[in-house]
C-alpha cells in the first residue's frame, strides 16, 4: 500500500511552490470579495452591523439614481470602447502601411503619449481644455463652428458632461488599442494578401476577409479588457465632474464611492458593488468562452 | 592597572553598549503624541518643525510627531485608520466631520478637560466654536474664518464704483456694472461644482441667512431653509446668474479652484472667500490689487464660519499628553505662533485683538464679519455634513438649470436632510 505522501507526491510538490501566490490571491482577492458580498446583506455604517437580508438589493432595484448611474456607465463604456476600437484600428492600419520607417516610429512614439498619462492627470488637462474660455471653445470659435462670444460649458452642462468625460477617456486609451492591433497586423502573413491580390480581391474585401478574421483574437481580448477597465473607471469622472451636474455624469464607481465613504452606507454600497461585479463577471465569462472556443 | 578601555575598539564597543541601553531609556521618558493633519504641505515643513520645537521646549516630557498627509482623501483615510485601530492621538478635522466622527466613536468629548482650565481659556474661543454635538464639545479650533467679500480695486475704479456693495441691491447693481463679457470680465465666479460640496459655504448658505431664513431649526432639529425667505434668496441668486449673467460661464462646473484662479487673473470683480484666500491669492498673483469687505446685507447679516479643528481620538493611548498639546496649540501662545507663522486667521479673540494682528489690514473685514449677527457654522450640527452639502448642491444645480423651481428644489433638499436627521436620532 502506498502512503498518502507517495500517492500525491506531484500535487504536494506543486502546492509547496504555489502556496505563496495562493495566500496572496486569497488575501487580496478572495477575502475582500467575500467580505463585500457578506456586507451587502447587512446594514452597516462602520459602527453597527445588522442583518438586512435582501433589503439592500430591494432598495437598489427601486433606486432611480442607481439605475441612472448604471445606464450612464453602460453608455460611457460602450462609446469609449467603440471609439477606442475604431480610432485604434484606423491608426494601426495607417501605421502598418509601407511608409517611411522613421516617420512610422516617430508617429508611433507620439501617439502613445496619452496612454502614458495617469487618468487623473489626463482628466485635469481636459478640465482646463474644456473650460468655458479654454482651448476647445477657442478652436470651435476660430473654425466658426460656434458664434464668437458664445461659450459652451462642456462640463457644467448636463447634456454634454458625460460626453466630455467619454471624449477624454477615448483620447487617453486609444493608443493601447493602436499598439495591440498594430502588433496583431504585423503578425498577419503577407502571403494571404498576395494570394488575395492574385485572385483580384479589392482592398475592402481583403480587410473584411483577411485582416479582421486574423485580428479577431486580439480584438476580443482588448475589447474585453477595455470594457472591464472602463466599466469600473472611477478617476476620470471623479476628477472631471464629480458625477455632476445634478448626477448627469454619475457612474457606478462614483455612486458606490459616495454611498460608502460619504454616506457611510457600506451595506448598500456593497450591494451596488456586487451588482457591478456580476455584470463584469458575466461579460468576462462570455468573452472568455468565445476567445477560448476560437483558440481551440 | 591596565585598563581594557584604552584600546580604541574596546572603547567603541563600550560606547555602543552604553548608548544601546541609555537611548531607549531616554525615549521612554518622553510620551509620544502623534498629530495627524494636512497642514504640513500647506505651511511648509520648516514651520512645522519650529512649532514642534516650541511645544517640546515648553513640554520636554512630550515628543510631538506631526504626521502630515494631503487634504485630498484625508477624511477617508481617517475612517480607514479608525477601522484598523490605528488612529493617532490628535486628529485634525474640518467642521463638516465633527458629528460624523463623534457618532462613529472616533473622537472624545473634551468637556471635562475644558472645565478644569481657567475660564478665559475657553471664553476667548469664538462663540461659533462653542457649538456642541449632542450636548458635548468634541474639538478645539486651530484656525477659523468667516466668508467675506474680496473685491478687485482696479476694476472697481475703472468702472467708477466708489466702494464695495453694502446691500443686496447695491451688489446687484455693482455686479451688472462690472460684467463685460465682450472683454471677458465678469462680476463673480459662480461656484456650484458637484465636488467638493463645500462650495455651498460661499454663496448659498450665507444668502439664505441674509434673507432671514434659518438653515436648521434649533428647536425641532430639522431643515428650515425651504421657507419663503429661503426661496426668495435662491430666486434672487438665480436671477443674478441666469438673467444678469454676472458669473463666468460654467457655474455648474466651477469650484473653489476656478474661483480663486479667476479672481487672481484680474478680470473678476468680486469673490466670496474666507481668510485662507489671502495666502492663496498671494501665491497665485502677488501683484493683484484687492481689498476685503464684509458681505452685503439682505434683510439681515449672515456668513458661514469654517475652521480647522483638533480632536483627541478615542483610540489614543496618551490622552493626557494629547490634551496637553491641544491645550497649548489652541491656547494664546499656540494660536499666536500658528497665525504669525502661517497667515491663518487666529481662532482666539485674545489673539485677534492683539496689536500685531490689527495692523494686518486685509484681515479686518473678517473680524467685523465674525462679530456681526448670524456668523454661523451649521456644519457642526449636521449629522453628515458632507452628504447634506452634496444634496443641497445637487438641488441648487437643478434650480439653476430650471429643471425645478426654487421652492421645489429647496423642498426636496429639506426632505432629504430631514431623513438624515431622523436617521441620526
Amino acid at each position: 500500500m502506498i502512503s498518502f505522501r507517495q500517492r500525491y507526491r506531484q500535487e504536494l510538490l506543486a502546492l509547496s511552490f504555489l502556496w505563496p501566490s495562493l495566500v496572496i490571491l486569497v488575501a487580496l482577492l478572495v477575502y475582500p470579495l467575500a467580505e463585500v458580498i457578506r456586507l451587502s446583506f447587512y446594514d452597516s455604517n462602520l459602527m453597527t452591523e445588522t442583518w438586512a437580508g435582501l433589503a439592500n438589493y430591494r432598495r437598489l432595484s427601486g433606486d432611480p439614481l442607481f439605475w441612472q448611474a448604471f445606464w450612464q456607465t453602460v453608455l460611457f463604456t460602450f462609446f469609449s470602447v467603440a471609439f477606442h476600437l475604431v480610432i485604434g484600428l484606423a491608426l494601426a492600419l495607417l501605421l502598418n502601411m509601407r511608409i517611411n520607417s522613421l516617420f512610422q516610429s516617430l508617429a508611433r512614439g507620439m501617439l502613445i503619449v496619452p496612454w502614458l498619462l495617469a487618468p487623473t492627470v489626463a482628466g485635469m488637462i481636459w478640465v482646463l481644455m474644456l473650460a468655458p474660455f479654454g482651448v476647445i471653445n477657442g478652436m470651435l470659435n476660430g473654425l466658426g463652428l460656434i458664434d464668437a462670444g458664445t461659450t459652451i460649458s462642456w462640463l457644467g452642462d448636463p447634456s454634454t458632461a458625460l460626453g466630455s468625460v467619454t471624449a477624454m477617456n477615448v483620447w487617453r486609451a486609444f493608443p493601447f488599442f493602436m499598439v495591440m492591433l498594430l502588433a496583431g497586423l504585423q503578425a498577419v502573413p503577407r502571403e494571404l494578401y498576395e494570394a488575395a491580390e492574385i485572385d483580384g480581391a479589392s482592398l475592402a474585401r481583403q480587410f473584411w476577409h483577411i485582416t479582421l478574421p486574423q485580428l479577431r483574437g486580439v480584438i476580443t481580448t482588448i475589447v474585453l479588457l477595455d470594457s472591464i477597465w472602463t466599466f469600473r473607471a472611477f478617476d476620470p469622472v471623479f476628477v472631471m465632474t464629480g458625477g455632476g451636474p445634478a448626477h448627469a455624469s454619475e457612474v457606478l464607481p462614483t455612486v458606490i464611492y459616495f454611498d460608502g465613504f460619504q454616506k457611510l452606507d457600506f451595506g448598500y454600497a456593497s450591494a451596488q458593488a456586487v451588482v457591478m461585479f456580476v455584470v463584469l463577471f458575466v461579460v468576462s465569462a462570455f468573452y472568455m468562452r468565445r476567445s477560448m472556443s476560437t483558440a481551440g | 592597572m591596565k585598563s581594557y578601555l584604552k584600546s580604541p575598539s574596546a572603547r567603541l564597543l563600550a560606547l555602543t553598549v552604553a548608548t544601546a541601553f541609555v537611548l531607549p531609556a531616554l525615549a521612554q521618558a518622553q510620551t509620544e503624541v502623534r498629530w495627524a493633519q494636512w497642514k504640513g504641505t500647506e505651511v511648509g515643513q520648516e514651520f512645522m518643525a519650529e512649532l514642534e520645537a516650541a511645544f517640546e521646549a515648553a513640554h520636554p516630557d512630550i515628543d510631538l510627531v506631526a504626521v502630515d498627509s494631503p487634504f485630498t482623501g484625508f477624511h477617508d483615510r481617517a475612517l480607514v485608520l479608525h477601522q484598523a485601530g490605528q488612529l493617532p492621538d490628535v486628529l485634525m478635522i474640518q467642521v463638516d466631520w465633527v458629528a460624523e466622527f463623534a457618532d462613529l466613536g472616533m473622537i472624545e468629548p473634551l468637556d471635562e478637560r475644558i472645565a478644569a482650565e481657567p475660564p478665559e481659556f475657553f471664553a476667548n474661543i469664538p462663540e461659533t466654536f462653542h457649538t456642541t454635538w449632542r450636548g458635548k464639545q468634541y474639538y478645539l479650533p486651530l484656525e477659523s474664518g468667516a466668508v467675506a467679500l474680496y473685491y478687485n480695486t482696479d476694476l472697481f475704479e475703472a468702472a467708477g464704483i466708489d466702494g464695495p456693495p453694502a446691500t443686496w441691491d447695491e451688489f446687484a447693481e455693482t455686479a451688472r456694472q462690472l460684467t463685460k463679457p465682450e472683454e471677458m470680465q465678469f462680476a463673480v465666479t459662480g461656484t456650484l461644482a458637484t465636488e467638493p460640496p463645500t462650495n455651498m459655504t460661499y454663496e448659498i448658505y450665507p444668502l439664505l441667512l441674509q434673507a432671514g431664513a434659518t438653515i436648521i431649526d434649533p428647536e425641532t432639529n430639522r431643515a428650515a431653509f425651504n421657507s419663503p425667505e429661503g426661496v426668495a434668496a435662491i430666486e434672487w441668486y438665480v436671477e443674478r446668474i441666469n438673467k444678469d449673467n454676472i458669473s463666468v460661464p460654467g457655474v455648474l462646473s466651477n469650484g473653489e479652484r476656478e474661483k480663486r484662479a479667476n479672481f487672481a487673473s484680474g478680470n473678476i470683480g468680486m469673490m466670496f472667500e474666507g481668510p485662507w484666500g489671502i495666502a492663496i491669492q498671494k501665491q497665485l498673483n502677488p501683484e493683484l490689487n484687492y481689498k476685503i469687505a464684509p458681505l452685503p446685507t439682505g434683510v439681515t447679516d449672515g456668513t458661514m464660519v469654517r475652521g480647522s479643528l483638533n480632536t483627541i481620538t478615542s483610540q489614543s493611548e496618551n490622552k493626557d499628553a494629547a490634551w496637553t498639546f491641544l491645550n497649548w496649540i489652541s491656547g494664546p501662545e499656540g494660536i499666536e505662533m500658528w497665525s504669525k507663522g502661517t497667515g491663518g486667521f487666529p481662532a482666539r479673540t485674545d489673539v485677534s485683538s492683539q496689536d500685531w494682528f490689527k495692523e494686518q489690514e486685509l484681515f479686518q473685514a473678517f473680524v467685523t464679519q465674525m462679530a456681526r449677527p448670524n456668523a454661523q457654522s451649521p456644519f457642526l450640527v449636521m449629522p453628515n455634513a458632507v452628504q447634506m452639502n452634496k444634496i443641497m448642491t445637487t438641488e441648487i444645480q437643478n434650480i439653476v438649470q430650471g429643471t425645478k423651481t426654487a421652492q421645489q428644489g429647496l423642498d426636496d433638499a429639506a426632505a432629504q436632510w430631514n431623513e438624515i436627521f431622523a436617521a441620526a436620532n
